[in-house]
């Protein structure tokens, strides 16, 4: 799945100065790519823009040659049902579900099987707290099931975002390893994040910082 | 998921909030059917109180009142008239016809009238009541029966009955009144509420109403034979010779029928819209409520609506988890009133809770079904306000900050 970026620009209403610029950007069918940059750099806003939940002041957005930014509202939510999948900042989950209903939510079109959930939430370590409403959880475990939402349809583009910010070292390491094998061999791989803990496993990366992509 | 999933699963979770829209949905819709209910009994039995004799004459009460015990259609009056004033009308106008009633004890709740044969044989232009089983009395000791009387006690011809007089403080020195009786007609349903009655003879009646007087429970006539009520049929003109003599000259009450039934209707009339405005009211306020919780439920779920929507579900599907919740709790509501109704309106026994008729409370009437589909109707109306909102809703207001 390859993502265009072309002239992107975003500036928010009170701000001198465009948030961050992207001139022409590429990420490639089958990356696994790093964004990382210091906090209010714009890395959430990227993804928000690459999902289709965001407009871009200037410039669009293309995966596999569709502009995103041209969709209707309706497309971009069928778009994002058929291929993208999420892991929020805030995780949000629906704290009146369980941890394993919280899964099969992240699955609108149905395919997320009871039996798949339960595999994501196992290979996530908290297969114990499937029944366990989200509310009772810690945020470290919220975290995982916001991971097993995603990874339990397995989309062809995954968009995390701090996906490992409340986790311990070896669950940080448990989440991304996790991601990276739940990502096909041609599906597409983001995460946004300022963790040092997990750079060593990205060959690309993008460092937002000053308005710009370096 | 599917929006009914998530409905569902709202719902189950979300336990107080879900009994208490349930609950107030459902107090609403029961209040407005027990209402409307007792209304249209009500109206129904001021229907079915007609007569075609010009005036009755009772013991002093409200003409209301005096109408309604005159004709059998609510508990007749406890005090009487003596039996000499209706030998004076017929003396004095000579009126075209006269009936005289006497009350005298309940049996399985119809009430016991005495009277005599020209409760039967009316002139022309009055309609005569005429017996479908039977004959009419002839001696003490027997009865006759109002068609619903006969339906409802299952008492048929030849069958014997007693009907007692019951004293307030039994005692060892006083014994209650009985007097067996044998049925030896029933009455054509006439539609009046008079079929609800038991007919005996004047003696029978005289006899119970002379226990009473010796127990100092019926207030005395000079000795003389007493009456609760007569029906007088009079030539034209003699109307207000009647009421100057009754008003006058006794301490009676007369009412004009016609008048007084123009009157019953124009309160029926009245009582029913009262009882709709009402019903509205009540309704509008539960739909007020729902309306409030509905709306402030929509602003606390902008978060997850821009989830769902970030997640990729249709507006559609988000839409339908709105609609179901609210088509859950209105069925659920519904269906626990109509539970609250079946038990409750039994319960409630219109006839005596207004001392009033004997007519059936009819449950599920078609304003009952009004009602029901009205709270329908009005939780598809409130329903749709949060989903047009959702509709105008841009979804990206609700992900800042995710």
């Amino acid at each position: 799945m390859q993502i265009l970026y072309r002239g992107i620009e975003v500036q928010f209403r009170g701000m001198k100065d465009p948030l961050f610029r992207i001139g022409e950007r590429r990420i490639e069918s089958g990356a696994r790519l790093l964004i990382r940059g210091p906090s209010g750099t714009g890395k959430t806003t990227l993804l928000h823009i690459t999902a289709g939940l965001l407009d871009p002041h200037k410039g669009s957005v293309a995966i596999d040659g569709k502009e995103i930014s041209s969709l209707s509202e309706g497309e971009r939510c069928r778009w994002r049902r058929t291929t993208a999948g999420l892991v929020f900042q805030k995780l949000n989950l629906l704290g009146h579900l369980t941890a394993l209903e919280n899964v099969l939510l992240g699955s609108p079109a149905g395919e997320t099987t009871k039996e798949k959930a339960r595999e994501a939430l196992t290979k996530l370590g908290i297969d114990d707290l499937a029944n366990q409403l989200a509310y009772h959880l810690s945020l470290g475990e919220q975290q995982r099931v916001a991971v097993a939402r995603v990874i339990a349809r397995s989309p062809r583009l995954i968009l995390a975002d701090e996906p490992t910010s409340s986790l311990d070292a070896r669950n940080a390491e448990l989440v991304m390893q996790t991601l990276f094998q739940s990502t096909g061999k041609d599906g597409t791989l983001v995460v946004a994040t300022h963790d040092e803990r997990v750079l060593t496993r990205f060959r690309d990366i993008w460092n937002l910082e000053g308005g710009e992509i370096r | 998921m599917t929006g009914l999933q998530l409905a569902v699963l709202s719902l189950v979770r979300r336990k107080t909030a879900t009994v208490v829209g349930i609950l107030c949905v459902a107090v609403a819709t029961f209040a407005s059917g027990a209402l409307i209910s007792v209304v249209g009994t009500t109206a129904r039995a001021f229907d079915e109180v007609d007569t075609d004799f010009d005036v009755i004459v009772g013991p002093k009460s409200s003409g209301l009142s005096v109408l309604l015990g005159g004709l059998g259609a609510r508990n007749p009056s406890q005090d009487v008239l003596p039996y000499s004033l209706v030998r004076f009308v017929e003396r004095k106008i000579e009126p075209r016809h006269i009936v005289p009633l006497h009350a005298c004890s309940v049996f399985e709740g119809h009430p016991v009238f005495g009277t005599d044969g020209r409760f039967l044989n009316r002139p022309e232009g009055l309609v005569s009541p005429s017996v479908a089983e039977g004959r009419w009395f002839e001696a003490t000791g027997e009865a006759i029966l109002g068609s619903v009387a006969a339906r409802e006690t299952g008492l048929r011809i030849g069958d014997r009955f007693v009907v007692n007089g019951l004293i307030p403080s039994p005692s060892p020195e006083v014994s209650d009144w009985r007097k067996e009786l044998e049925v030896v007609g029933i009455l054509d349903n006439e539609g009046l509420p008079m079929d609800n009655a038991v007919l005996v003879g004047m003696e029978t009646s005289q006899a119970y109403y002379n226990w009473e007087l010796g127990l100092a429970l019926a207030p005395p006539t000079k000795k003389d034979e007493a009456v609760t009520y007569f029906w007088i049929s009079v030539h034209p003109e003699q109307t207000p010779l009647v009421k100057r003599w009754i008003h006058e000259l006794s301490t009676a009450q007369m009412v004009d029928t016609k008048e007084e039934i123009a009157f019953l209707r124009s309160l029926s009339g009245g009582g029913k819209w009262t009882a709709w405005v009402l019903c509205s009211c009540i309704l509008l306020l539960a739909v007020l409520g729902i309306s409030v919780l509905v709306n402030a439920r929509f602003e606390s779920l902008k978060p997850e609506l821009g989830l769902l929507r970030a997640l990729g579900y249709s507006k559609l599907t988000v839409a339908g988890w709105i609609l179901s919740e609210i088509a859950i709790i209105v069925l659920i509501a519904v269906a626990l009133s109509i539970l609250l109704e079946g038990i409750g309106i039994g319960w409630i026994d219109v006839p005596h809770l207004l001392s009033f008729t004997d007519t059936p409370t009819r449950w599920p009437s078609a304003w009952n079904l009004a009602v029901w589909f009205g709270v329908g109707l009005a939780a598809l109306i409130v329903g749709i306000a949060p989903v047009v909102r959702l509709y105008c809703h841009n979804v990206q207001d609700s992900l800042q900050g995710f």
